[in-house]
């Protein structure tokens, strides 16, 4: 993922004195000026994001046409199809087509499913949106509580063993690939108890496993996180005086411990999400989630080019506009960041 | 990710639309049917547009068999053409005539008759469309009329496996034809299903219409075991597809490689593919252009060895072009036509090509090193492995062999649609698959590529006159000349048809009557088991 986000963790995790705001004559508030200048980063990002998109797919070698039209489609019929479709156009021009059509959300319609681009992402998009998320919240659930109480149990050096085993474990899960965790997952709850749904999107149940499999790794990574920065704030003074006056420890967590960990955790939370949107595409291959991601492969392979960077640019939009709105909350959260004067 | 033997079905030719119609590939006694049971199978990717006069893609073609039916239907053991909508049929190399049965109606209540048959053809023949089902099953130079029951289609040069072709496009219905947008995502024609319901990239569910009687081997929309309702699931893993078989959550589904080893108590029924043939490109300048280069080359292969690395020991040798069950002909035509695997006699003819040992190994003829770029299809380990020992066997013959690998479409794109047609020199990994032997002059007589579609600039007369011999004769008659056409090939070295396997389709709690070919499933041959 980006490196901004990770700059922007640092300096809200470091205790930074107060940074000048750089007010400027005229400028109305710091943080509508902020986000101007955060949206016009923005574009120069979507359009570096468009261009890319539209060169790496046309250096996918292969013949677009002859592959959606198979060996026995006569050269004739080939031409023809590749005529209608614009391929013959300089590149220039067909650069130039593709702004126009993804400015009207018409993204042409797709080689190989002979379907609208933006009706396949429509209808697909959500598929990918509930796994991310609903990951993204077991991951939230799980590593933040995680976290607090095994920082709670080991803070200065206590219970020696327990670190070791956490460490250990969620060390190991974090680099397990997720789609070795699904394919144990199905192994263990599908095929061999029959528990659960082997693939598929149907009921409550059918969610279970490929949730799981995404969300497994990144819990672990991240109670690691929230872990140490609990462990930092547990130090600071004011724990100390807290636990010197003998407030109650859930007190104690829940009201003074826990909101400052929580900018740490959200920022990352917003970097992870880019992970889990990346991580479906094994995922959904895995448990044959009708997402996008399934759609990529296929269309990536089949050298569709309208699919693919259709949908290239609408994962690389979901990252990018995700960390906006993330340094966004960030910086009217804490307006001490020095976010705000990027 | 794609299933292999569906990726191969990209370069299955005319044909595999003809739905078979018999010969159960079990050994099972008796069963007890589900009446108004279920039914669900799996495809490895999207079908797209389901409209079966747009699209070519084997996915579209294996839902469409739910949906709509065929003029004739092919017998898997007799390979003999079977009634279907057409209750009889005339044949001649440039006329066929089907005489359709007269109560057959459409899911939707309106009839079905020659004329719609008709109406189908000149849509496809229409180039507004740019159906892709032009050439490869309607000839462009065709004329399609109906009078009464009869349809009738005439072409002005003789195609010999037109009855074939044409009694194998999935009909769909008139109000398809006036708006085929509304079949994109729906069904509007003469089978036993009709599509339901659309989950984009999941599903498709049909559920069985009334009324349906027409269907080959004597099936009805009455006859015990038919389902009431079949879903088609979108699974492009093959264990994926495994764990569903075995859970009951899929009653059919392709499945091959490792993942066939746990389903070995299931029912199977074979569907053989080719998977491996060498074409050699003949192009002016190449060394292959000369027989003695091809003829040493392929001494220098056992072609044995590399069936077993080809196919993981599963498959067999190809007999003939004709790869795929059922075929229109049947003969051995590899057998005594091919050089025999010789190291030493391939040296021996290397020599008297003027081939001389040069520098590292390298053999060199009036200064030019003996060069080959062997294109390959890389998409599995047994692909790529058989590509390393051919260049193996090549280098050690004296040649420099540079590997190029790539998935099916690139080999496609370096060889078959190449623009610079001396890039490669020999390939191993673009299958020509039919069970027509007609099907293959488009590819290996003609104008070369980029104008025509032989690809490896094949100059044969041999097999040229055999095969326009055989076009003008029908039957055994025809067998015999298409016979001789391709040892014709065959002794030239022109390409080699290497390998068979027996993709198998897997059955859990379901049986079909007839066999699948190249994965497609007719709709009407599926009983559910109690």
């Amino acid at each position: 993922m980006s490196t901004g986000p990770t700059t922007t963790l640092l300096t809200t995790i470091a205790e930074q004195p107060s940074v000048p705001s750089g007010r400027r004559i005229g400028a109305t508030s710091p943080l509508g000026s902020f986000i101007a200048r955060r949206i016009l980063r923005l574009w120069w990002s979507v359009v570096a994001l468009v261009t890319m998109a539209f060169l790496m797919v046309r250096l996918i070698p292969g013949d677009p046409v002859r592959n959606a039209l198979g060996t026995n489609a006569t050269p004739a019929i080939v031409e023809a199809r590749r005529e209608s479709l614009g391929l013959n156009d300089p590149i220039w021009l067909q650069y130039f087509n593709f702004w126009k059509g993804l400015l009207t959300w018409n993204l042409g319609d797709s080689f190989s499913l002979r379907m609208p681009v933006s009706t396949i992402i429509e209808q697909r998009l959500p598929a990918t949106l509930e796994l991310a998320f609903l990951s993204l919240a077991v991951v939230l659930v799980v590593s933040v509580p995680l976290g607090i109480v095994i920082a709670a149990l080991t803070r200065g050096g206590r219970r020696r063993g327990v670190d070791l085993a956490f460490t250990s474990v969620t060390g190991l899960l974090t680099v397990v690939p997720e789609f070795l965790i699904g394919v144990g997952l199905v192994y263990l709850f599908a095929v061999q108890s029959q528990l659960l749904p082997v693939a598929g999107r149907g009921d409550a149940s059918s969610y279970i496993l490929p949730v799981l499999a995404l969300s497994i790794g990144v819990s672990a990574g991240m109670s690691r996180i929230v872990r140490v920065e609990a462990l930092t704030v547990f130090e600071q003074d004011y724990i100390r005086t807290a636990r010197a006056k003998r407030m109650t420890p859930l007190r104690m967590y829940l009201r003074h411990a826990l909101p400052n960990l929580l900018t740490a955790s959200l920022t990352i939370g917003g970097i992870v999400l880019g992970s889990l949107i990346a991580g479906t595409v094994l995922v959904e291959t895995i448990f044959s989630w009708p997402g996008l991601g399934l759609t990529i492969i296929d269309s990536v392979r089949s050298k569709d080019y309208p699919l693919a960077q259709g949908i290239v640019i609408v994962y690389g939009l979901i990252v990018l506009i995700s960390n906006l709105l993330i340094d966004i909350i960030l910086v009217s959260l804490d307006p001490r960041t020095a976010l705000k004067d990027t | 990710m794609n299933q292999r033997c569906i990726a191969l079905a990209a370069l299955v030719l005319a044909g595999p639309a003809l739905a078979a119609c018999s010969g159960s590939g079990g050994n099972k006694g008796p069963r007890d049917f589900a009446v108004d049971g279920a039914f669900s199978v799996a495809v490895d990717s999207d079908p797209g547009d389901l409209n079966p006069l747009v699209t070519n893609l084997v996915n579209a073609q294996i839902v469409g068999m739910y949906s709509y039916d065929t003029l004739i239907s092919l017998d898997t053991k007799t390979s003999e053409p079977q009634p279907f909508l057409a209750e009889s049929w005339t044949e001649s190399p440039s006329e066929v005539t089907y005489t359709l049965r007269n109560d057959i109606t459409c899911a939707d209540g309106t009839s079905f008759t020659a004329q719609t048959a008709a109406d189908n053809l000149n849509w496809i023949l229409d180039p507004v469309n740019q159906s892709p089902r032009l050439e490869s099953v309607v000839p462009s130079d065709a004329t399609v009329t109906a009078e009464g029951n009869v349809l009738k289609v005439t072409t002005t040069k003789p195609r010999s496996s037109m009855l074939y072709d044409l009694g194998g496009q999935q009909m769909v219905c008139e109000g398809a034809l006036a708006d085929p947008t509304s079949v994109s995502a729906g069904s509007d024609g003469t089978g036993p299903f009709v599509i339901d319901k659309i989950v984009a990239g999941d599903s498709i569910t049909l559920t069985r219409r009334d009324g349906y009687t027409w269907g080959p081997k004597d099936s009805t929309s009455s006859t015990p075991g038919m389902p009431k309702t079949v879903t088609i699931k979108i699974v492009p893993s093959p264990s994926t597809r495994a764990n569903l078989l075995l859970s009951g959550q899929l009653n059919a589904a392709m499945v091959s490689g490792n993942d066939e080893a746990r389903l070995s108590q299931l029912d199977w029924q074979p569907s053989p593919a080719i998977s491996g043939m060498i074409t050699y490109n003949h192009l002016e300048g190449l060394p292959t252009a000369a027989t003695e280069v091809r003829t040493a080359l392929t001494q220098a292969i056992d072609l044995d060895t590399l069936t077993n690395v080809l196919t993981g020991g599963k498959g067999e040798r190809a007999s003939s072009l004709l790869t795929e069950e059922p075929s229109l002909c049947t003969y051995n035509s590899v057998e005594g036509t091919l050089p025999t695997f010789d190291g030493e006699a391939a040296a021996r003819t290397l020599e008297a090509a003027g081939y001389t040992s040069g520098a590292g190994g390298v053999r060199t003829k009036d200064g030019k090193a003996l060069q080959i770029t062997l294109v390959y299809d890389n998409s599995t380990d047994t692909r790529s492995a058989a590509a390393e020992y051919v260049a193996k066997q090549w280098k050690s013959l004296g040649a420099e062999v540079t590997l190029q690998g790539g998935d099916e479409s690139y080999v496609i794109s370096s060889t078959f649609s190449s623009e610079d047609p001396s890039r490669w020199t020999a390939t191993l990994g673009l299958n020509l698959q039919s069970g027509a032997p007609g099907v293959f002059p488009q590819y290996l007589t003609g104008p070369t590529a980029p104008e025509g579609t032989n690809f490896a600039s094949i100059r044969n007369d041999d097999y040229a006159r055999h095969a326009a011999l055989a076009v003008g004769l029908t039957g055994d008659a025809a067998c015999g000349e298409w016979a001789k056409a391709e040892e014709a090939l065959f002794k030239s070295v022109d390409l080699i048809p290497v390998s068979v396997t027996p993709f198998k389709m897997y059955f859990n709690g379901a049986e079909s009557v007839s066999q699948p070919v190249g994965g497609i499933l007719p709709g009407s041959a599926i009983r559910v088991l109690k």
